[in-house]
């Protein structure tokens, strides 16, 4: 079981949550929704490669 | 895989999404899908032998193997729209878990359309050779 990858997601998520709230009190509001949108995207990535895995295992179990 | 480490896996994830979604909702959906992955995956290999047991019980009984095939393969469709639906629902767009389900509900219809030929085939005959 992989659980590496819940680690790594809630790891990202945490950090995009504390670096957005520095750089809004900084006052760079702009850049605190651009570093949102690139957390997102991270974790879309780890997700999106989770999901491949468990289609495939699907796909060969069910004979699809 | 026992059952131990799953449901610390739930325990975990449960925890770490009650962290992350109050901030960000989406990064909390993200989570929560890859979790839902992560313990899907890890039993899914356990089924393959009550697969292979079904396989071996079909052959003995001389049930065609299409047949077996197509049971799966509804089951998989079923399991697939059923985690898309939830993942959307989670997300709270109630409208495309619903539109999703009835994707997976047309397509299982499209499947089981062979065996229900088959089933009436049989009766037909059934009924002209007088039992």
């Amino acid at each position: 079981m992989n659980i590496d990858v819940i680690w790594q997601i809630a790891g990202i998520g945490i950090l995009v949550i504390v670096i957005h709230g520095v750089v809004k009190t900084a006052g760079r509001d702009e850049l605190a929704w651009l570093i949102t949108l690139a957390g997102v995207a991270v974790v879309l990535w780890f997700v999106i490669r989770v999901v491949n895995d468990l289609f495939q295992a699907v796909r060969t179990m069910f004979q699809m | 895989m026992s059952i131990v480490p799953i449901v610390g896996l739930a325990l975990v994830a449960v925890v770490l999404l009650a962290v992350v979604r109050g901030q960000r909702p989406e990064l909390g959906a993200l989570l929560a899908v890859a979790a839902g992955s992560v313990i899907a995956l890890a039993v899914l290999p356990r089924l393959a032998q009550v697969i292979q047991l079904l396989e071996g019980l079909s052959g003995k009984a001389g049930v065609d193997q299409a047949y077996l095939t197509a049971v799966l393969k509804i089951v998989g469709v079923a399991y697939v729209a059923e985690f898309g639906a939830q993942v959307a629902r989670d997300a709270g767009e109630g409208a495309i878990a619903r539109q999703v389900e009835l994707a997976g509900k047309v397509l299982i219809l499209v499947l089981a359309v062979p065996i229900v030929l088959a089933v009436l085939d049989l009766v037909l005959r059934l009924l002209r050779e007088g039992f």
